[in-house]
């Protein structure tokens, strides 16, 4: 008899729980250990990626898409409000410079 | 989802409290600290002497949940990545 597998949902459901536990960790340790946060994240978009979920939008803005550091505002990235064209927010990374925009309406 | 016994093996071990029990290395037997990273074979804890490494498959940890109660588990059932580990099944024997 093949072997039976968990039902696809609780292992999003244990995905999700998965993520938000790590994501608790990595924001409240961004500042002292840089790199274990971006570890953790890491595997939280692992997590995510082989139940196929998708990490949550607050989460993933806080996240540098380049190099995976956790952003913290003022520490390790430099938000500011631009109005060429049209107005946006500009987060930049500052340990790889990759630049994020966000527009505002 | 909480973290149970029951599905510990499924779920996060990283930031959770271990204890080493038993391990093919003397040296690591009766540490303890915080489950720092995980990998496919090993797990990193750093304890208050410095980070060790840990095989998963020759130890035994003794792992305090979140609400207190301690659950000893066969580093053998944790074997695989951690994004691995959420799909497997574990056959009950216990
Ligand atoms: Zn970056």
């Amino acid at each position: 008899m093949p072997k039976k597998r968990p039902r696809q949902s609780e292992a999003k459901r244990l995905a999700r729980a998965r993520i938000k536990l790590l994501w608790k960790q990595a924001s409240e340790i961004a500042k002292t250990d840089p790199e274990g946060a971006r570890q953790r994240m890491k595997v939280a978009f692992k997590v995510a990626q082989k139940v196929r979920i998708k990490v949550p939008q607050e989460i993933k803005k806080k996240i540098c898409r380049r190099c995976g550091m956790v952003l913290v505002p003022g520490e390790n990235c430099r938000v500011r409000i631009r109005n060429n064209r049209s107005k946006h927010l500009t987060v930049t990374c500052i340990a790889c410079g990759n630049i994020t925009r966000y527009y505002v309406r | 989802m909480k973290i149970t016994p029951g599905n510990l093996t499924r779920h996060e071990i990283i930031g959770m409290e271990a204890h080493v029990v038993m391990s093919s290395d003397p040296g690591h037997v009766c540490r303890r600290g915080l489950i720092a990273d995980e990998s496919k074979e090993m797990i990193h804890i750093s304890t208050e002497t410095g980070n060790i490494m840990v095989s998963k498959m020759t130890s035994v940890f003794d792992f305090t949940l979140p609400n207190g109660t301690v659950v000893r588990v066969d580093g053998h059932k944790l074997r695989g990545t951690p994004e691995n580990r959420i799909k497997k099944r574990q056959s009950r024997r216990w």
